[in-house]
């Protein structure tokens, strides 16, 4: 970790004076990890274009920008793609209204109901997206980091600022609310259905 | 990824892997388009960069360049200058060690005291703080003088000088001097006073 960390520092220096296999190298190491995040977190390949897009350019554009004393490479960029990709959200209008946490606890839906199992593998896929997208955006997070890019609590948490602990909390109450949402799903379907 | 026993917590561990599944089902990499557009902008950023950053280095030796050469000149006047001092140049006025002994023979303070209808941008106020009188040349005649006389001021060798008949001894002969000129309305010079 050490070792990358220095590594990052020294392909960042490299970078500044131009050279561009620096940058190549930083851009393969990160590229994947914030689209995806953006893309989990907005639902939109645009968005998740657009901020990785915007990341690397702020990178080349400023990269003594970057403080090592304040926390890892990684860090600084998921910092920014978070907050390019709530703005873009907020600019394009397709943040899906966050869900009150209340409306969910009114329904009686047992945690645990196996609704899961009786939808198809497709259906379950995409009744997941769509509700992983409805979750409040705490939520959503930690649901991208730690379920989607299978992060650690702790790198989750180093890349959030907050508590591992904090993560773990979030996650179990995200979970919750995905089975609910799914579950909802399952009987408004069947109701259809009907 | 948290490890979930599938007996115990069967919902939970489908959704875990319905979780997988949705993450392996995604992109995994940006489009490379995105990456070629980024590489590009990099080359251009950086040119940009260095073309700025060589324009700026050329500016500022030009002016360290301009600098230093002004210093330079600052410096040799300044050495010059005592050397002039210690020349009794009034002393030299009606002596015979003039190139052109029949040049150098009156003193005329006239020229400086007189208004100078085609004077130039007020130097001639400055030759009446100027350490020497005039001194008339060779083409100067009392009886001749007509029109508008001009006094310019003039950074000549001392070799220059002695052409025009100034008393400037042979050892300033390679030096530059600032002299004030005067000259009729034809060009002719009546007289010179060394300035510096």
């Amino acid at each position: 970790m050490a070792e990358r960390l220095s590594d990052d520092q020294e392909l960042l220096r490299q970078l500044a004076n131009g050279n561009e296999d620096a940058f190549r190298t930083l851009y393969e190491r990160y590229q994947g990890r914030i689209y995806r995040f953006a893309l989990h977190m907005s639902g939109n390949s645009a968005i998740g274009e657009e901020t990785t897009q915007e990341v690397f350019l702020a990178l080349m554009g400023k990269p003594k920008g970057y403080d090592p004393a304040k926390g890892s490479l990684a860090g600084y960029l998921f910092g920014m793609a978070r907050n390019i990709t709530r703005r873009a959200m907020q600019e394009t209008a397709d943040d899906i209204p966050l869900d009150d946490d209340a409306d969910w606890d009114e329904l009686a839906v047992a945690d645990g109901l196996d609704v899961l199992e009786e939808l198809s593998n497709g259906e379950l896929l995409a009744a997941l997206r769509q509700a992983v997208l409805t979750l409040p955006e705490p939520y959503r997070e930690v649901v991208v980091l730690c379920d989607l890019e299978e992060l650690s609590y702790q790198e989750a948490a180093e890349l959030l600022e907050c508590s591992p602990g904090t993560v773990a909390s979030r996650l179990s109450r995200a979970r919750t609310l995905l089975k609910k949402k799914l579950s909802v799903e399952k009987v408004r379907e069947q109701k259809c259905a009907t | 990824m948290r490890d979930i026993d599938p007996i115990r917590n069967p919902s939970e561990a489908l959704l875990s892997a319905a979780l997988n599944r949705l993450a392996k089902g995604s992109a995994r990499q940006a489009p490379a388009s995105v990456g070629a557009q980024l590489v590009q902008e990099f080359r251009r950023h950086h040119v940009h960069r260095r073309r700025t950053r060589k324009a700026v280095i050329a500016l500022v030796a030009c002016l360290v360049l301009a600098t230093a050469t002004l210093l330079t000149l600052k410096l040799s006047v300044d050495d010059a200058q005592p050397a002039m001092v210690k020349q009794p140049l009034p002393a030299v006025a009606p002596n015979a060690s003039t190139a052109n002994p029949s040049a150098a023979t009156q003193t005329i303070p006239t020229p400086v005291q007189t208004p100078l209808p085609g004077r130039r941008g007020g130097r001639p106020t400055a030759t009446s703080t100027a350490q020497g009188e005039f001194m008339a040349l060779g083409a100067y005649d009392p009886a001749m003088v007509s029109g508008d006389l001009q006094v310019v001021r003039l950074e000549l060798t001392g070799a220059d000088l002695r052409l025009v008949g100034a008393p400037v001894p042979e050892d300033l002969a390679d030096r530059h001097l600032l002299a004030d000129i005067v000259l009729a309305g034809d060009g002719t010079p009546y007289a010179v006073r060394i300035v510096r």
